[in-house]
């Protein structure tokens, strides 16, 4: 942990879990953006965990339903492709 | 909703299979990744995608058309893929408030983290890593992680959909966030070391 790792950062950090994604006041907001101007650690910690979310999202995707899959999803329901 | 739709769904509703054909086969892959997202696994994801359809094609008659077909779809099979965990007994015991903490800052771990992960991240061993990740998290979190921050539910609706309340379902979240980005950075180490 750096020298610029503050008392307040567990603090802000459960600020910021508590409202990632969620709407929040300007206050909260200029207190996160505040603290993590001057504390590197925190910086690096919450962007890595929005960048986990960002990423998760393209997380077990297919781009087209595979086509045995299709082909049993229409036998079952005994519809027509 | 687009008129092509609108229009679809008014011919299924009067029993037109073309119609519903269609509409089955614009949802389809959406409705199986949402089950494959939840239950981590295809075998369990086909069958979110033939029971949800099975729901759409019993229901269709009373679709109003408050909400667009895709999201409703997604409600819908969310609820099922949500309703085979319960069945399975995956989802595991409430976690009390009190009985969690937030986890300290693991500095060696933030020093360490990609800075590049976001332009790597269709490299296969990347995406190895992230799936690894996703599923060794423990369902309880995986599925608050899944509503909640990839799936876009309101914190309000994440704990209708799971029976827990809204405060069991930010400690979970926010456990979750820890955990899987722990884990990633773990598993990208070893992805580091060995390339």
């Amino acid at each position: 942990m750096s020298k610029t790792h503050h008392k307040d950062s567990d603090r802000i950090i459960k600020l910021v879990h508590e409202y990632l994604g969620e709407n929040s006041d300007k206050t909260i907001l200029d207190e996160v953006a505040d603290h993590m101007n001057g504390c590197p650690d925190c910086y690096i910690y919450i962007n890595s965990v929005k960048q986990t979310i960002q990423l998760m999202k393209k997380v077990n995707q297919v781009k087209e339903l595979p086509s045995e899959v299709e082909f049993r999803l229409y036998k079952s329901l005994k519809i027509k492709r | 909703m687009e008129i092509n739709e609108k229009a679809l769904i008014e011919k299924a509703k009067e029993g037109d299979q073309s119609a519903l054909s269609n509409l089955i086969h614009e949802h389809s892959t959406n409705v199986y990744n949402t089950g494959l997202k939840i239950l981590q696994n295809k075998a369990e994801a086909e069958d979110v995608l033939q029971e949800t359809f099975l729901i759409m094609i019993k229901k269709i008659q009373s679709f109003e058309g408050k909400s667009s077909l895709s999201t409703w779809l997604y409600r819908v099979a969310t609820n099922v893929a949500l309703g085979k965990i319960r069945e399975n007994k995956k989802l595991g015991n409430t976690l009390e408030l009190d009985a969690l903490d937030y986890e300290p800052l693991k500095g060696s771990q933030i020093k360490s983290w990609p800075t590049d992960l976001e332009k790597r991240w269709k490299d296969e061993s990347i995406k190895a890593c992230l799936e690894r990740s996703l599923a060794e998290l423990p369902t309880h979190f995986r599925l608050v992680f899944i509503l909640r921050d990839l799936e876009g539910y309101s914190v309000e609706s994440a704990a209708k959909s799971l029976g827990i309340s809204k405060s069991n379902v930010k400690v979970r979240l926010m456990r979750a966030r820890l955990f899987i980005r722990d884990k990633l950075a773990t598993n990208l180490h070893c992805v580091e070391a060995v390339s």
